[in-house]
């Protein structure tokens, strides 16, 4: 398990004492360049590793067994670096020396017990500890203590025993076609369940504590010759860094993984789904896994990402894009829907053809209030509507879905509280908003819907505009990462990756991983045929 | 952050697009009347020989741009001219794009008010407008670079909206075929600078592009043929609907033959309307580069760390400047100053600097040791 690391900053004045700014700033970019030329290498130095390793194995063969333990113990540890969970068991098995390698949460403890342990010696769950802090958790842990007198050293003996929620459905994001199980709340369960998806060696688990009191194991994730140069130890020191004294929820770590924080839009992909994550790691993102926390968070992501979902996989590539592109239209009309009609009806009646005009003045000639005040009235009744819903017992929410649905459709406009036009533009745009994958995504489109709703109130459709415009201009100045949240959508530099944004090509024309995200290897190996 | 450094970098096609998404402009809207009443039939053939034009000046700009690369125009022009005749033409230069922001504020708002608006003052307008701008211009170059990407769509669904005046085109409109006045067709070239405005903004922009495997004068050039190609076409079908009696009478020709397009049993009415709105976008971001370019080239003139610091300056000379040209007559005057401007700056003072850094060139070459 790694332990935090605490730095300590000094000012620059301090450490440069008779430089001037201008100065101190070269030389901070010079050693910028540097740290990054030297993470760069360190990634180079590791795959001619991998090479010298290779030299004497077989073809396909990542390294050659000697008959030497240690020296194969360094070749697996090798291959297999940086995967916190991954245990050795070193022992002795009558005269001879053993090693026993599993991989924790993945590997059935009991048929080891049964089958290997109990034939050698029972050492799979021992282990020696020295530090005092270590042994102190280890018992908050449930492990058994085991000291003996005459030796310094503690044994602790593995014999934890959680309470946990079986591997379940996909709750909030179920997919028709796609696989059903789904994260629970430990952590050795979810990292299992994304190693059974691939016999990757490259696939690396760093497993890092976080939170003063809590100490809640996190894991790192990622695979280490496709993922960009440095993020991975920009997201590990992001990470160290938080100060902290619980994590309970993945969100406590997903606030401190960004800069901007009030800004409504979700810069990190929560999923409770191991296939999503794993074709997330297959991209070149990172992935994050909370102890106790079903949701998984994935980074770097874009606006595309949170309007992908796995059905647009298992359906054709036709059909997925279509409904690709009707979320990108309810994307806008959740938030443009009610101030495009105030538009119409107090600006610009022009705009629709005369009988329909005269119709919708008919209809709010019978409300007493303005069509700006209706639509904010109707847009509270609806926020009220949905957050009674959500935190309704699932039972009670259906029965309150249809009072809801009778209170506005019928009883607001016999009240002449509102016109009936209306109730149909807000019923559209709250249904629009639900269509989109994830679910923080669509409350931050609810939380520009007034705004919008006041631009137009105010200037109309030129209000309109200009708010769109801001929008735009506001999202494209979100980074994840060095990655624009909305400006890679249309980027030209990034034709290749057009075919999977905002419609889904055939799978045999996704050939690339995603160029923006600045994968080492930048092609995915192996045809669609399946052959490597 | 990881590597969003290398994103404030364009490639040559970026580049290109950069350009042509600032040369289509609402500035265009009440220049064709003049156009069409000087050329009359043969607009379409005025417009394209702008275009080669112009294309003509931006390639002088990229030639002079390559003569000192990494250096925007106002870092070099006091090496080649001296202090005080670089000043001068520092100030020229960044007189353009901010008469172009002036002048492409006062015709997208008074679009609004006249078309979209009964009542709402037009510095109420004009303020929101410009502070979009500048919120974008407070941006770093590669998220403005991202939505000039993103807002650019608005101009093929512009176009397209504009090609349902094909429903009224009538050949006869476009006769005679072969033209009897030849001064007619040339007399309007200059007027054209509202056509094609803001290509001066490559004296800026160059050095933020990187080279590719395609030239920046081809790259550049696609753009001017795409957009000269959209504006032939686009007399065409104009004069085609319209008739020249028509076009050289009304104030904007363009929304009038909008306005007379009727699509029978569809939902949308006053088309002119929602062309109105595509323009927005489509000229704030014409805005928005020259805003850049201003700001960018101050920077380098004085040697600041940030162009942000220059936005703010700039804003109170644009608004009153804006806010003083409230009548047509006025305006039509700030068309021409920024018309001789263009023209003056383009084909008299490019050329010349030119001259003076090959002429540089040609002597640092002879005597290496100087």
């Amino acid at each position: 398990m790694g332990s935090s690391q605490h730095y300590r900053f000094h000012k620059l004045s301090t450490v440069q004492p008779n430089s001037s700014t201008l100065e101190t700033l070269q030389k901070l970019k010079k050693l910028q360049n540097l740290v990054q030329q030297s993470k760069v290498a360190a990634a180079n130095i590791r795959q001619v590793i991998k090479a010298l390793d290779k030299v004497a194995a077989q073809a396909g063969q990542p390294f050659l067994f000697s008959k030497c333990l240690e020296i194969n113990e360094r070749l697996v540890r090798n291959t297999l670096a940086r995967c916190d969970d991954v245990k050795y068991r070193t022992f002795r098995a009558g005269q001879a020396k053993a090693l026993l390698v599993y991989i924790n949460g993945l590997t059935d403890t009991n048929k080891l017990e049964t089958n290997v342990i109990d034939c050698l010696i029972t050492a799979a769950h021992v282990s020696i500890i020295t530090k005092p802090t270590e042994v102190i958790t280890n018992i908050l842990i449930g492990n058994c203590l085991l000291v003996i007198d005459g030796f310094s050293d503690v044994l602790v003996i593995d014999s934890a025993k959680y309470e946990k929620r079986q591997i379940s459905k996909a709750e909030n994001e179920d997919a028709s076609k796609g696989p059903h199980d789904s994260f629970n709340e430990t952590l050795s369960d979810n990292i299992a369940l994304v190693r059974r998806r691939t016999k990757d060696s490259d696939l690396k688990v760093e497993i890092l504590e976080i939170g003063a009191r809590t100490k809640t194991s996190v894991a790192l994730l990622y695979i280490d010759d496709l993922v960009k140069p440095g993020l991975v130890d920009e997201v590990r020191n992001q990470l160290l860094a938080i100060r902290i004294d619980m994590v309970i929820l993945a969100a406590n770590i997903e606030e401190f993984l960004t800069n901007q924080v009030w800004n409504p839009f979700p810069n990190v992909l929560a999923t409770e789904r191991p296939d999503k994550t794993v074709a997330g790691l297959y991209d070149g993102r990172l992935s994050i896994i909370i102890d106790n926390s079903p949701s998984v968070l994935i980074l770097p992501v874009s606006l595309q990402d949170f309007m992908q979902s796995v059905d647009d996989y298992t359906t054709r590539p036709s059909v997925a894009s279509l409904i690709r592109f009707s979320r990108y239209i309810s994307a806008f009309l959740a938030i443009f829907l009610p101030a495009l009609y105030i538009c119409v009806v107090a600006y610009h009646p022009g705009m629709i053809p005369s009988g329909l005009s005269f119709f919708i003045a008919e209809l709010r000639a019978k409300t007493p209030f303005p069509a700006s005040i209706e639509a904010l009235l109707m847009e509270a009744l609806l926020e009220i509507f949905q957050e009674a819903i959500i935190r309704l017992p699932q039972k009670l929410s259906a029965a309150a879905g249809v009072v809801g649905a009778l209170v506005i459709g019928t009883t607001v406009v016999e009240a002449a509280l509102a016109n009936a036009l209306l109730v149909v533009v807000v019923a559209t745009t709250g249904l629009a908003s639900f269509c989109m994958p994830s679910y923080t995504f669509a409350t931050a489109l609810r939380v520009f819907r007034i705004p919008a709703l006041v631009a137009a109130a105010t200037l109309g459709l030129y209000g309109v505009a200009i708010f769109f415009v801001v929008m735009i201009v506001y999202l494209c100045s979100l980074h994840s990462y060095g990655e624009s949240y909305l400006g890679d959508l249309f980027d030209i530099t990034l034709l290749e990756d057009w075919k999977d944004g905002l419609l889904r090509f055939p799978a045999k024309f996704l050939k690339s991983r995603p160029k923006r995200l600045g994968t080492i290897d930048k092609t995915r190996k192996g045809d669609t045929s399946g052959k490597s | 952050m990881a590597n969003l450094e290398a994103k404030d970098k364009m490639s040559p096609w970026q580049l290109g697009l950069v350009i042509t998404s600032g040369l289509l402009t609402a500035r265009l809207l009440p220049t064709t009347t003049l156009l069409i009443r000087d050329a009359q039939q043969f607009g379409w053939l005025s417009s394209a020989l702008a275009g080669l034009l112009f294309y003509f000046a931006a390639y002088l700009m990229i030639r002079l741009g390559q003569q000192f690369p990494e250096e925007t125009i106002g870092e070099y022009v006091p090496r080649l001219v001296g202090k005080t005749l670089g000043f001068f033409i520092f100030l020229i230069f960044i007189t353009i794009p901010l008469l172009n922001i002036i002048n492409c504020g006062i015709t997208i708002t008074s679009l609004y008010s006249t078309f979209l608006f009964d009542q709402t003052p037009r510095v109420i307008l004009l303020i929101t407008l410009l502070l979009t701008v500048i919120y974008c211009t407070l941006q770093n170059w590669g998220t403005i670079l991202r939505v000039i990407q993103i807002l650019i769509i608005a101009l093929p669904m512009l176009y397209m909206f504009y090609s349902l005046i094909w429903i009224n085109f009538d050949l006869l409109n476009l006769l005679p075929l072969w033209p009897d006045n030849f001064t007619g067709i040339l007399q309007p070239i200059p007027y054209h600078t509202d056509y094609y405005p803001g290509y001066e903004a490559l004296l800026v922009l160059l050095p933020l592009a990187s080279r590719g495997k395609i030239s920046f004068a081809r790259a550049v050039g696609w753009g001017f043929l795409v957009v000269t190609f959209m504006y032939v076409l686009g007399i065409i079908v104009l004069v085609g609907s319209l008739t020249v009696k028509t076009g050289a009478m009304v104030s904007t020709p363009v929304i009038y033959a909008m306005k007379s397009v009727e699509l029978p049993g569809t939902f949308i009415e006053r088309l002119e309307n929602y062309m109105i709105t595509l323009f927005f976008p489509v000229t704030y971001i014409s805005m928005v580069i020259s805003y850049f370019v201003v700001a960018e080239g101050c920077r380098k003139y004085f040697k600041c760390k940030d162009h942000r610091t220059f936005i703010p300056i700039f804003l109170p000379l644009i608004f009153f400047v804006s806010i003083f040209v409230d009548n047509p007559e006025r305006h039509a005057i700030l068309i021409k100053f920024s018309m001789f401007l263009a023209m003056f700056f383009s084909f008299i003072i490019i050329p010349l600097l030119l001259f003076l850094a090959w002429r540089m060139k040609g002597r640092t070459q002879r005597c290496p040791t100087e």
